[in-house]
């Protein structure tokens, strides 16, 4: 291994995740990421390794897909990522999600240079928000004029066409990605969307981030009106779109908590959309309310 | 005829509040998270009504199952049968995704 290690880092909504590696392939991020990419901070540090990792401890979590996780002895959280029954990829992270290793045993058949594809990346980033009440958020986000706007979906509700739609139709506006926003809560009573790089269909993702000043929730009809949403059933409907640590308590408890006081300080509506310039009239009428 | 089948809700049972569930009251309503330990799981969530959330708050592992539907009964002004059916019906739910577990009904050994 190389004595000097390459460097890269990820800014997502100003958390940086650094990852450091003898060589620059193995933590090469796809060029979508490019405009996150920057050249300080730490916040996540991880160092990928061309070994096999740890043997799993307790199972804490299976996914059902390709990742489970795992707590060990020493109470650190191991996440696996596996191609049928056998693990390509691990990462061994501290509980408070701010240093870890990777472990990226080279394929013997080829496959992913890259030890931060997605899912990986994208999981570290999560589970750090968790802790911090801060929302990852299946949706589309466009940033309007000096406030954002979210179109919150699950696969196939209408968020890459909301990003077209809006890209397309209103001049200024800015997607701050099609599948993937950042939630924060502000001090005070407002809440602000980050664009982050993990987009859809229409890759759009941008570092951009405004106020936001309504939530949809996509549900494609004939025509298109806005439905109040209590804000009860807005918080429900935002944690199904959210990616917590379900296996855990107190993180969970986090992250419903920040979903609750996100639904009772930004408006939150049921948007039935046609997918015309009617969607982006009825998601300003609701938002100006 | 048919054959009556046993409630999984006893009414002499005493629910209490899972530590495998998470809940938040918000603008007056509660939701309610099981937690997970599989993919498969993370689909239920519960926003509880009115009735929902005043059962869920006297969920305490102290009254029974007919205590707080009586108190249902009470506070909503139905009859205490139609109380208790709802009330078992709604526990059996909550039962299903372990946001509550049962002590032993009063009156019967732990064996």
């Amino acid at each position: 291994m190389s004595a000097v290690p390459v460097v890269n880092r990820l800014k997502v909504g100003g958390t940086v995740l650094e990852a450091r590696a003898a060589r620059s392939s193995w933590i090469a991020w796809p060029r979508r990421a490019d405009p996150f990419l920057v050249s300080r901070g730490a916040d996540i540090a991880i160092t990928v390794h061309r070994e096999p990792g740890p043997r799993p401890g307790r199972l804490l979590f299976e996914s059902g897909g390709v990742w489970s996780a795992y707590e060990q002895d020493d109470g650190r959280l191991l996440f696996t990522f596996r191609v049928g029954r056998a693990i390509y990829k691990s990462a061994l992270i501290d509980r408070a999600i701010t240093s870890g290793a990777v472990f990226f045993p080279r394929p013997a058949g080829g496959g992913p240079r890259s030890a931060l594809q997605f899912p990986l990346d994208e999981m570290l980033f999560q589970q750090r928000w968790a802790r911090e009440g801060r929302l990852e958020v299946h949706a589309c986000g466009v940033k309007d004029g000096k406030t954002a706007l979210l179109f919150a979906g699950h696969s196939g509700a209408g968020k890459s066409t909301t990003a077209n739609l809006w890209h397309r139709s209103v001049p200024g506006c800015r997607v701050l990605s099609d599948d993937r926003v950042l939630l924060d809560l502000e001090s005070g009573s407002g809440v602000r969307a980050h664009g982050t790089p993990w987009h859809g269909t229409g890759r759009f993702g941008a570092p951009a981030h405004a106020p936001l000043a309504a939530l949809f929730f996509l549900e494609q009809a004939k025509v298109s009106e806005t439905v109040p949403l209590h804000p009860a059933e807005a918080a429900a409907r935002l944690f199904t779109r959210t990616f917590p640590p379900i296996w855990d308590r107190e993180r969970t408890q986090t992250v419903i908590d920040a979903c609750g006081a996100t639904a009772e300080r930004v408006p939150a509506f049921l948007l039935r959309f046609r997918k015309d310039a009617s969607a982006i009239e009825a998601a300003r009428r609701a938002a100006r309310r | 005829m048919a054959t009556a089948v046993a409630h999984p809700v006893d009414l002499h049972a005493t629910p209490r509040q899972s530590d495998r569930v998470v809940s938040r009251v918000v603008a007056g309503e509660h939701i309610l998270v099981p937690l997970a330990s599989r993919g498969v799981d993370i689909d239920s969530i519960f926003n509880l009504n009115g009735t929902g959330t005043f059962i869920w708050e006297r969920i305490d592992g102290f009254r029974t199952v007919e205590e707080i539907a009586d108190q249902v009964a009470g506070e909503f002004q139905v009859s205490r049968e139609q109380a208790r059916a709802d009330c078992r019906d709604f526990l059996s739910q909550l039962l299903e995704v372990g946001a509550i577990v049962f002590s032993q009904p009063k009156g019967q050994d732990a064996r």
